[in-house]
């Protein structure tokens, strides 16, 4: 485990994330405190993200759970595997050792683990535990977390306790459809993910992207930074840089210019108000914003 | 700064935070202490961010923490303040000149003389009848009581969670559980249903000049049906648009009114609906439509702004919501053929389009409410908006 701030602000960079200290230091103290982490921000600046690279980071394995409205135990913490537990009965019962089943069907061979489970019982090193969008799920599934987190312990009525050997750490991400509830913040260290400075964007590109010359980097992140400022439906994010990006470099493009711009916009913004309004208002600007760099 | 000053002085901080107006309880100081006790606390920016960390919670708050953090660390670095700081908001804004009270203030009779001495408001039957603008204060208050009585149900919707009963899923848990009835055999299918689920309710409201009279009301309505709905998002715009959830959770009417007529600044101004829902659908929309809500918008659609922006933005809000209702106190006396481009424009783009003149035009949007079903929302189909 990663013994300082400084430590935490490598090891993600190593895995090619550059945390700003904030971050790298809310990280650090999820860790040491064994607290969960709250992350929340706007889409595509990296809360998933933060997940993969410290699992990859602590060499550890990531287990994500989705979150989405109706997620239920079922598909959370454990399910019974019941056509097999049905299908057992029957073997059972043609072997004449009907009296076994009742005990041979409620054990782990049965039990189908789903990620919370899984990420509780496991052996061996705590694995990195992602809980995805919390605030899709409803109000129900977070209450059942308040008790996990607090916990870290599932019980399973029919066969026993299952008790995390060592806590894992835990990453919940929200992007705000929904407010989530103070309780389960109250478990949790909290951090908002802003979009990133123009430097650290263009650092990010930088080691994510090496492929792409500095010249055509400086001029996507300054755009990208430019409509940022605007009053978008849906602002772009640095998922949507490093896909624009990315793009610029498929068609080849080595200069930002008015038609590479304009044919590749919909990479940046995904609403149809948002793309007309670059095209026909602020195109001028963005191209005078990408040739200064 | 030396760790040591810092150290010393650790609880300013969560209570400098508590005088900007962030509920921070013992747990957060709690946690805010466990944090600082692993971090360099001669670095100010690992300081700030441990405690931004245990102390925040919402991003509103961020702004409030950054100040007390600077004030905090401007402390220890031997500035001092004034013994009393800044006055607080609320009293700042209390005797301001802009509040304008939505409950009527104490002692503050209308001096119009033929209304003041009828004590006593006009019989129910009556009342119903009446435009709301022409009631005294007296009986708008029994108004507002009537509205609030009446049954306000936003309708259901299916959940993705399931019940037993006779839908078409299949359960497999309880077939199992079932089949034990019939030694082992799984004879008798148990099949699950969505269990419905209350539909949010969004309110946005028009304070502008010409809604002032029925503005009042209809924020009783919103705080009856937050107390009885719960799931309840209200905004109120003229010419911007504000929040007031939160103001609204007062459990005492009068208390959340004032604690509404505070916080809103643009009370019976000029009004900018175009933009004002272009606000709401930019930034408020993803986050409070979800879940098959249903939208009152309560204006008199009286716009000064450009027609087309108002289209196309009450357009978006239609495609967003399960179902978009415009209640309209003024559709009474504009005539039939509303000349304005405003109203025109909006019920055009809205599913209903209803009178909420008097209370018996309220009561008809209750009715309509209660009616607002599981099933898929209503929809013509959509004109295309012209630019």
């Amino acid at each position: 485990m990663w013994a300082s701030a400084d430590e935490v602000a490598r090891g993600l960079e190593r895995e090619r994330y550059i945390a700003d200290r904030g971050l790298a230091v809310t990280v650090f103290l999820a860790l040491r405190l064994g607290k969960p982490l709250f992350l929340e921000g706007e889409a595509g600046v990296g809360k998933t993200e933060v997940a993969k690279v410290l699992a990859a980071g602590l060499g550890r394995r990531l287990i994500r759970l989705q979150c989405y409205e109706g997620l239920d135990l079922a598909s959370a913490v454990y399910e019974w595997d019941y056509p097999r537990q049905i299908l057992e009965i029957r073997l059972q019962e043609a072997a004449g050792t009907a009296g076994a089943a009742r005990s041979r069907i409620y054990s782990e061979e049965f039990l189908v683990k789903r990620p919370l489970l899984e990420a509780i019982s496991s052996v061996g090193p705590a694995p990195v535990l992602l809980i995805d969008e919390v605030d899709r799920a409803d109000e129900e599934f977070e209450a059942y977390l308040l008790e996990l987190l607090s916990e870290f312990q599932i019980t399973v009525p029919e066969l026993g306790t299952f008790r995390a050997a060592e806590v894992p750490p835990v990453v919940i991400t929200s992007n705000r459809t929904r407010e989530v509830h103070d309780a389960l913040k109250r478990r949790c260290l909290y951090h908002w993910i802003d979009y990133p400075t123009q430097e650290r964007e263009l650092a990010i590109v930088g080691r994510r992207l090496p492929d792409v010359p500095e010249r055509l980097a400086r001029s996507v992140v300054s755009v990208v930074q430019s409509l940022r400022r605007d009053d978008l439906f849906k602002r772009p994010g640095v998922a949507e840089t490093l896909d624009w990006a990315m793009a610029l470099m498929a068609l080849g493009t080595v200069e930002l210019d008015a038609t590479a711009l304009e044919s590749t916009v919909g990479v940046l913004l995904k609403y149809e108000e948002d793309v007309r309004h670059a095209r026909e208002d602020l195109l001028p600007r963005l191209l005078e914003v990408a040739r200064a760099g | 700064m030396r760790a040591d000053t810092v150290a010393r002085n650790l609880l300013v901080l969560p209570r400098l935070l508590r005088a900007a107006g962030a509920a921070v309880d013992a747990e957060r100081a709690r946690l805010l202490l466990r944090a600082l006790a692993e971090v360099d606390l001669a670095r100010e920016e690992d300081v700030r961010a441990a405690s931004r960390a245990a102390l925040v919670r919402h991003p509103s708050e961020i702004p409030a923490f950054e100040e007390a953090f600077g004030r905090f660390w401007a402390l220890l670095r031997g500035a001092t303040f004034a013994a009393s700081g800044r006055p607080r908001p609320a009293q700042a804004r209390a005797d301001g000149p802009a509040a304008v009270p939505l409950a009527p203030l104490a002692g503050a009779a209308p001096p119009r003389t033929e209304r003041v001495v009828r004590v006593v408001a006009s019989p129910l039957e009556v009342l119903r009848r009446m435009d709301v603008a022409a009631m005294t204060a007296q009986e708008r208050d029994a108004a507002a009581r009537f509205v609030a009585s009446l049954r306000w149900s936003p309708g259901l919707r299916p959940s993705r969670r399931f019940r037993p009963g006779r839908g078409d899923r299949y359960d497999a848990r309880a077939t199992l559980r079932r089949s034990l009835r019939t030694f082992g055999e799984p004879l008798l299918l148990a099949r699950r249903s969505p269990r419905p689920k209350r539909r949010p309710l969004v309110l946005l409201c028009d304070v502008s000049g010409s809604m002032e009279p029925y503005a009042r009301l209809l924020l009783h309505l919103a705080h009856a049906l937050a107390r009885s709905w719960g799931r309840v998002e209200a905004f109120t715009f003229g010419t911007r648009l504000t929040r007031i959830t939160r103001q609204l959770r007062d459990r005492r009417p009068d208390a959340a009114l004032a604690r509404v007529s505070r916080s809103v600044v643009d009370w019976a101004g000029g009004t900018r609906i175009g933009e004002t829902l272009g606000e709401f659908n930019r930034h408020w929309s993803r986050r409070v439509l979800g879940r098959g809500a249903v939208v009152l918008l309560c204006s008199d659609g009286w716009e000064r702004g450009d027609p087309a922006l108002l289209a196309s933005e009450a357009a978006r809000l239609r495609r967003a919501a399960y179902r978009l209702i415009w209640l309209d106190p003024l559709s009474a006396t504009r005539g039939y053929a509303a000349e304005a481009a405003g109203p025109r424009v909006l019920s055009e783009h809205v599913d209903d389009h209803l009178p909420a003149t008097t209370l018996d035009g309220l009561v008809a949007v209750a009715a309509l409410l209660n009616g607002v079903g599981v099933g898929r929302p209503v929809r013509r189909q959509e004109r295309p908006v012209l630019r």
